[in-house]
């Protein structure tokens, strides 16, 4: 594996070191590479005293020809991507154990993506079509309390595809390993009245390698038609967006991890519509809806959960039922500035509920209990700013949050705070940050303490407190940067099993804090017209006073992309050790060949070496209890995520 | 968008213009540069380009996002003027007027060199820009 490594390494810098002497001064070309790079339109979105920021502009996905949300998270630092028990994107997974509060909050402009059961949006976003973004902007530690309602530990922002850049209609299709497809179009324009629009359609069949484990063959493939549209004129703008989806589940609940030939699925089908306002006043707001509908079927050899019943709990291993979401938001913010103040205030009410229906428990119809959550959230925001002179800013913000949920008594206010140095000027930037603040747990787990665990007690909201620096150099084609960060993590959530009592298990909060400390080095260098070079280095020291244990992680990351003529090769390394895992080498290439402006041909690969993250999963099966026998473990290792997978794929433009 | 960040935006509008009325120019004179006020607002510095009139019968290179609204006799815009379309859609409206265009068209810019155009003033061009041409 080793040599594998140092051989990849090799062929890319002769590949750098061949193109050095093959390129030729393109003048126009690379002006226009310049220009497209520093007017690309993360340039307006982001915002830099926002927190630690990773972009990544149009050129780049273009260049990697990113197809999927999760191939972003895969270079993400300090960050394990993992798949959950029903194959869907949740890095934050473990076995059995809560997510973390601190999640991955996930944005499409303005609409945050909230699953208002699961909270985690990326299990339905992270693996689908990706041809309508224009660029990503991911947000680290605890970022700025102006994105939302729930704050997170990463803020992901992906911007859909400006009509005032497009102007085009475009039809692609890619498809490759396992009999993957996908097709797709849009079209983008702004009219001679200033109309904007941007319709995108998707279809995809992404087919996955399907796991063999104990007679049963576990799958993760997912069918999904998606649309989505938006239209604008001046400070107004409507979005509205459906999908429906067929997916597969992995193994579900099953206990034994031995699910039934074909199961456990669900389909499902989501519905949004928004309308967004901003005006030249320093105006903003919104209000949009989510509804959503999903039909889950389950069947195992072993069971899937218990049923409780005047005689006790009784296993079943069938499994039909409906579940039903709805999520109302909406917010209101004013941008103010006064000589050197700049001010923003803003409130926002945010309103979930979900609802299971219809259920079939071993193919009969169970009466309807009642299986419904709620929760309204307000918040109250407010961040300031002072800038002295052009290059020094001081930030001081607060964010105050009132959760009502249905069960009154895990009700809560949270409050979150951040104070800010930047320092900005033509080859520096210094950011530093300090921040503190509460982070509920997901409705799901509020929900099952009290309806599945009969807990009376409030769940603990966890508490994160963070120190952040980092410092950039930038010149004209080269940026480093060093970043230092330490949190504490206060109260995190865990399911609690007490194994040596009678009792039920349930959601709980650990007695003693969990420490963060990370390092991380990133550099970048245009090397010339035709070349780019980016190297970035990251490590994690994990101390968790609940178990006295110390754990690190470290990862690493080469990245190369060259332009010559009408080809673009991209190429990508990342190693990564996490704690207990063995060391992963996850090697992506991309090669962009482009026929004229109207069309372009594409060759990529993810995963090339077959050793890119692994994944863990266990399952535990409590019926032999019921006998007097220990519980049945059963393990599942060594799966992988990331598929080996080559696609070919052309796009076109009328 | 950072103040220094946007100048620098601003200065590279301005140079690819400027290089594009070099290559579909080559007397490299200093050429009198009028931008259509359906532009607005400008977002490149016009004096980096050339020298900036008020009048476009007074400039020799005319920047433009809408050409129907000009007064001007189209034969008379054909063989005097240095037409430079700042949108797709009003170079393929007048591809018959106009030298070349610059323009956004799938998240990326885009230059056009105009084939009729450089063919009927004996402009020949290096080979790095053919890939421009159409």
């Amino acid at each position: 594996m080793r040599s594998s490594a140092i051989f990849i390494t090799r062929l890319m810098m002769s590949l750098l070191g061949t193109a050095l002497c093959l390129h030729a001064s393109e003048d126009l070309r690379g002006l226009l590479n310049d220009y497209a790079q520093k007017a690309d339109l993360s340039n307006r979105t982001k915002q830099e005293a926002a927190g630690n920021l990773i972009v990544y502009t149009r050129q780049d996905l273009d260049r990697m020809q990113i197809k999927q949300l999760k191939e972003l998270l895969a270079q993400l630092p300090f960050l394990h991507y993992k798949e959950d028990n029903f194959g869907l994107s949740n890095p934050f997974y473990a076995s059995y154990q809560p997510d973390s509060p601190l999640n991955i909050r996930l944005y499409i402009n303005e609409h945050a993506l909230e699953d208002p059961y699961g909270g985690n949006a990326l299990q339905g976003y992270a693996q689908m079509d990706m041809s309508y973004i224009d660029h990503v902007e991911i947000y680290m530690g605890a970022p700025a309390l102006y994105f939302g309602a729930q704050q997170g530990a990463y803020v992901i922002k992906l911007y859909t595809k400006d009509p005032e850049r497009e102007n085009t209609d475009v039809a692609g299709f890619y498809g490759g390993s396992y009999g993957t497809g996908n097709f797709y179009g849009y079209t983008a324009r702004v009219t001679g009245e200033g109309l904007k629009y941007l319709f995108y359609a998707d279809y995809m069949n992404l087919k996955r390698k399907k796991i063999s484990f104990h007679g049963s063959t576990l799958g993760r493939d997912k069918k999904i038609s998606h649309f989505y549209g938006q239209i604008g004129q001046g400070a107004h703008r409507v979005e509205v967006e459906a999908y429906r989806t067929r997916f597969d589940h992995f193994y579900g609940h099953s206990f034994r991890i031995d699910p039934l030939h074909g199961y456990p699925y669900s389909h499902a089908l989501s519905l949004y519509a928004g309308y967004y306002y901003r005006d030249e006043n320093g105006w903003q707001g919104f209000v949009n809806a989510a509804l959503g509908r999903i039909h889950y079927i389950e069947k195992s050899r072993s069971p899937i959960g218990f049923i409780p019943t005047r005689v006790g709990y009784i296993p079943y291993n069938n499994l039909d039922e409906h579940f039903n979401d709805l999520m109302i938001d909406s917010q209101l913010r004013k941008r103010f500035h006064w000589d050197r103040w700049d001010n923003e205030t803003g409130i926002q009410i945010r309103y979930k509920n979900f609802r299971f229906s219809d259920l079939s428990i071993n193919d009969r119809a169970v009466p309807d209990p009642n299986r419904k959550d709620h929760e309204t959230i307000y918040a109250l925001f407010n961040e300031t700013g002072y800038q002295p002179d052009p290059n020094n800013i001081l930030l001081l913000s607060f964010k105050t949050t009132r959760y009502q949920v249905a069960e009154r008594f895990n009700d809560r206010t949270d409050l979150f705070g951040r104070f800010g140095y930047i320092y900005n000027s033509e080859n520096w930037t210094f950011k530093n940050f300090i921040e503190g603040g509460d982070f509920i747990p997901d409705l799901r787990y509020l929900y099952a303490n009290v309806h599945d665990f009969f807990q009376t007690e409030k769940l603990e909201s966890t508490t994160a407190y963070a120190v952040t620096s980092e410092l950039i150099r930038k010149q004209r084609h080269r940026k480093l940067s060093f970043l230092l960060s330490a949190s504490e993590l206060q109260n995190l959530l865990y399911f609690r099993v007490d194994v040596t009592k009678a009792a039920l298990p349930r959601y709980d909060t650990f007695d003693k804090p969990i420490r963060l400390y990370n390092a991380r080095i990133r550099y970048r260098d245009r090397l010339d017209e035709s070349n780019t070079l980016a190297l970035s280095v990251w490590g994690t020291h994990t101390r968790n006073f609940n178990d006295d244990s110390r754990t690190d992680d470290v990862g690493a990351q080469i990245a190369h992309d060259l332009i010559v003529s009408a080809w673009t090769l991209h190429n990508d390394l990342i190693y990564h050790r996490f704690h207990g895992y063995r060391a992963t080498w996850n090697w992506n290439m991309a090669l962009t060949r482009s026929f004229g402006r109207n069309l372009s041909l594409y060759l990529k690969g993810e995963n090339l070496l077959n050793k890119a993250e692994e994944n863990r999963y266990f399952a535990v099966d409590p019926t032999p209890l019921m006998f007097g026998r220990p519980p049945v473990i059963t393990r599942l290792d060594h799966v992988d995520p990331f598929d080996r997978r080559v696609w070919i794929g052309l796009e076109y433009q009328f | 968008m950072g103040w220094i960040e946007a100048e620098e935006v601003e200065r590279l509008k301005s140079e690819i213009i400027k290089k594009l009325v070099e290559i579909l120019n080559p007397t490299h004179r200093r050429e009198k540069i009028y931008v259509d006020k359906k532009c607005a607002p400008v977002d490149f510095s016009v004096e980096r380009v050339g020298e900036a009139v008020d009048d476009p019968s007074r400039a020799d290179v005319i920047l433009v996002c809408d050409l129907d609204h000009f007064a001007f006799d189209m034969q008379s815009l054909k063989t005097k003027k240095m037409v430079i379309a700042l949108s797709y859609r009003e170079y393929m409206r007048h591809k018959d007027v106009a030298a070349g265009a610059f323009f956004w068209q799938k998240g990326r810019p885009n230059i056009i060199i105009n084939a009729r155009y450089i063919q009927s003033r004996g402009i020949h061009l290096p080979p790095r820009y053919s890939a421009f041409v159409e």
